[in-house]
């Protein structure tokens, strides 16, 4: 089950949606989730969430939660 | 008789803390878990003349310990020996759910399933069946509706059946302290 | 008591070559008494195998040796079996078992129930639609920011040129200092410069606004797909309009964000095109000039222009993708859609403020110190009778400074010094170039004539009536957007002192054809560098080869863009 998480990304055209890929992978998006949680553990994917702490802001205010500009970014899971 | 310890877990957002409150009512303290920065919620609920102490564990998905909200979890569930663990869930995502479930299964602790938010998963069409997962897993499986106030009494009236398993005694360790 | 049973009689069973191993290695450790008064033995085994560190440190403290060596056989043993995946077979099994015991407790639907969000995605994210929403939104984002805006930036243009020009200009005469440089430098230098710039914090404000909803609520999210899908599309690696996205805002954080592309050719393609998403500073300067040039259709033109520097990105992106950067397979990625949900108004406020505070803080340091680094070059006479403080602008070290570049500009019709000097200093930042065509269009003697002496309670309550007045034009205004509108035609005001100078000086420039160059300018403005900040991102992100290449790149399109709007502009008028 772990495995076809990794199949269906790299085969996929373009950018697919996580509902999407729940869909296609007939797996709650939860499941799903916690699937790529694990994947990303394992340094086999990419989740922009946490790789965005690495990045600056420059000037533009780095706030509390980060920098502010960049909070409107949407969530993006990638294979390394 | 010594009061019995309740351990609630389950994956964050599932209205574990609402449960918590509704158990426990006024009488709740807050600390912190020994050495770390995460919140630990302790109530009382004395229900037919016992005493239960319940600890509210951290919201998890996991008992890997890859964070620390999960090794408080995973402690608390192994080591501090609760007389019972119960596992609320979100009814309307049981799936991933049942992926801790299967982990506290694998510690052996004593266990009561909660079903919780079975009007969100009823909305959704899902059909759930409490009883398929009570008799495959042996241990009891209760419904609820938090939000409504629905299967709390049914869970008080378990609880309150409740004996002290009996298991050796503990050993502090570093890992279980 | 009736007791019920809590212990589980189900016990979850992996592959049995993890099954022996659990079942070996549980009694190897069995052996081992500290152990077994802590942990439940076949826990314990399956957390080893499966790689805890925590317990593994755990087991050689009490175990000593022995069960340290009997955990390693184990796991020889499996790797014949599993190779390094050892862990994954196990979380696999987890998920597997999950997986069936769902099945026998859970029925679903056999046709999911399509939530809310299901229903707008399908029209959203519809493969022709898309791109049109899209569109539409943006349009409606600039009506927003352009018309309902506007009311509240003559209000603060008003405040700052009259009642507080006025006050600051009453405190100096009784300090006995009126008249000399430092009431220059206050007026002309940080008034006309850094309230220059601050006038247009309501377009800001007004701009993040619609960016807070369109994220809170959502959209943005979708935007990105859509925008990726069609990029996808063109031939072009997929992903790279998320940091585009970042870069409507600010350039800067955007090159930061291409970070999480992972191929370094795309990461460095993406740096190379986010500086053409509009960012939020050069806003003010379109408002300006777009005001003074284009007053019906203001909302149309910086909506071209916001396009345009879309357009432009995915152009070259494709042109580089198919030359420089080769034609790699583009890396396919998931991006989370969240459901749809109302915006709240803490984090839309949250969002506004903390994006207007960067801005203001630019406003006390970048444009404060350039405000009057021009204004002393303003002040500083290179030829003609005039003394410090006291020279004609044209006389000026900053004329003399910004005169030798503007032969580069004259083919785009904006050869002037004043707008040479302005894209000079907008090299420092976008909002500089305004604060600097404030400063040099600015025409003495102007305050002198409305000065009606007024006392400061007087002042304050005029500050009070026309802010109500602004804020029922800017309700009046709204409708506007989708087409209504409520505001009675005024007559077009006869132009003041600054809208005068620069339409004379953007007329002269051009031979007559001032909006067309004005235009030019814009597209110029769109184009090159967005600030040193950003420059320097790209110089930590990409190296300085890259960011010189950025640089030049950049400057050479905006060149070429604006010769082509000015020139091209002439041929067909």
């Amino acid at each position: 089950m772990l495995q076809k998480v990794l199949q269906a990304l790299e085969e996929t055209q373009g950018p697919v949606s996580l509902d999407e890929l729940s869909r296609q992978l007939e797996l709650d998006v939860g499941v799903l989730e916690g699937m790529i949680d694990f994947w990303v553990r394992k340094g086999k994917l990419k989740d922009s969430r946490l790789a965005a702490c690495a990045g600056g802001c420059g000037n533009c205010n780095p706030g509390a939660q980060g920098c502010t500009f960049d909070r409107g970014r949407p969530r993006s899971i990638t294979l390394t | 008789m010594a009061d019995l310890t309740i351990a609630l877990a389950g994956n964050p957002n599932v209205g574990k803390s609402t449960l918590f409150n509704a158990l426990t009512g006024k009488h709740q303290h807050v600390g912190n878990w020994p050495g770390k920065t995460v919140a630990k919620q302790e109530g009382k609920l004395i229900i037919e003349g016992k005493h239960l102490t319940i600890i509210d564990l951290p919201g998890t998905y996991s008992l890997s310990a890859h964070s620390p909200e999960e090794e408080i979890a995973r402690n608390f569930i192994v080591c501090g020996r609760p007389d019972a663990v119960v596992n609320v869930l979100d009814a309307a995502n049981l799936e991933r759910n049942l992926y801790l479930s299967a982990q506290i299964l694998e510690t052996g602790a004593p266990m009561i399933l909660v079903l919780n938010m079975t009007d969100v998963a009823t909305a959704r069409g899902l059909q759930i069946h409490p009883e398929v997962l009570s008799t495959r897993l042996g241990i009891p499986v209760i419904t609820m509706a938090a939000s409504r106030g629905q299967g709390l009494s049914e869970l008080k009236r378990l609880l309150a059946t409740l004996a002290r398993t009996p298991r050796e005694a503990m050993v502090g360790s570093s890992v279980c302290a | 008591m009736t007791s019920i049973g809590l212990t589980p009689s189900l016990r979850m069973t992996y592959a049995s070559p993890i099954e022996a191993e659990l079942t070996r290695l549980s009694e190897d450790l069995g052996h081992c008494p500290d152990l077994v008064a802590r942990y439940p033995m076949r826990w314990l085994a399956i957390q080893l195998l499966e790689g805890d560190a925590l317990l593994q440190a755990e087991v050689e403290r009490l175990g000593g040796s022995v069960a340290s060596e009997a955990l390693a056989a184990s796991r020889m043993r499996l790797e014949t079996h599993y190779g390094e995946d050892l862990d994954v077979a196990m979380v696999d099994q987890r998920y597997r078992f999950v997986h069936d015991l769902a099945a026998q407790a859970l029925t679903r639907p056999k046709t999911p129930s399509l939530t809310m969000s299901d229903r707008v995605d399908r029209i959203v994210t519809n493969r022709w639609l898309g791109i049109p929403i899209f569109l539409g939104l943006m349009w409606v984002v600039f009506k927003l920011t352009t018309d309902v805006a506007a009311p509240f930036v003559d209000w603060i243009d008003a405040v700052l040129t009259g009642p507080v020009s006025h006050w600051i200009i009453s405190l100096l005469s009784i300090t006995g200092l009126s008249g000399g440089w430092l009431e220059s430098l206050l007026i002309d230098g940080v008034i006309a410069g850094v309230g220059g710039v601050l006038v247009f914090i309501p377009v800001l404000f007004s701009l993040y606004f619609a960016l807070a909803i369109l994220e809170d609520s959502g959209y943005m999210a979708r935007s990105a797909f859509v925008m990726d899908r069609l990029m996808h599309r063109l031939g072009l690696h997929g992903k790279s309009f998320l940091p585009m996205i970042v870069g409507f805002g600010c350039s800067v954080p955007a090159i930061y964000a291409t970070r999480t592309l992972e191929n370094e050719r795309d990461r460095i393609l993406t740096g190379l095109l986010v500086p053409f998403m509009s960012c939020s500073a050069r806003l003010p300067v379109y408002v300006l000039v777009a005001a003074i040039f284009f007053p019906t259709m203001a909302g149309l033109v910086i909506f071209g222009l916001y396009l345009t520097g879309i357009l432009v990105a995915i152009g070259l992106g494709i042109l580089l993708k198919h030359t420089l950067f080769g034609n790699e397979l583009p890396t396919p990625f998931v991006i989370e859609l969240p459901p749809y949900r109302l915006p709240t108004l803490r984090n839309i406020w949250q969002q506004m403020w903390e994006r207007t505070a960067a801005f203001l803080q630019h406003a006390w340091t970048i444009i404060l110190g350039t405000s009057m680094l021009i204004w002393l070059l303003l002040a500083l006479p290179v030829s003609g009778e005039g003394g410090f403080a006291e020279t004609d602008v044209d006389q000026s070290a900053f004329a003399a400074v910004s005169g030798v570049v503007t032969p580069v500009f004259a083919p785009l019709g904006f050869g002037s010094w004043e707008t040479s000097g302005a894209l000079l200093t907008g090299f420092v930042a976008k909002e500089v170039v305004v604060s600097t065509m404030i400063q040099v269009y600015n025409v003495p003697g102007e305050e002198e004539e409305e000065a009606v002496a007024t006392t400061f309670g007087e002042d304050l309550l005029a500050i009070g009536g026309s802010f109500v007045s602004a804020t029922s034009d800017a309700l009046k205004a709204i409708p506007s957007i989708i087409g209504i509108n409520l505001a009675a035609e005024e007559d077009e005001q006869a132009p003041d002192g600054l809208t005068g100078a620069i339409r004379q000086g953007f007329d002269a420039s051009s031979g007559g054809h001032g909006a067309l160059a004005a235009l030019a300018f814009l597209v110029f403005v769109l184009l090159y560098t967005p600030c040193m900040v950003a420059v320097a991102a790209a110089r930590q992100e990409f190296g300085s080869r890259w960011m010189w290449v950025s640089i030049i790149g950049q400057f050479v399109i905006a060149w070429l863009a604006a010769l082509i709007v000015f020139q091209g502009g002439r041929f067909f008028l």
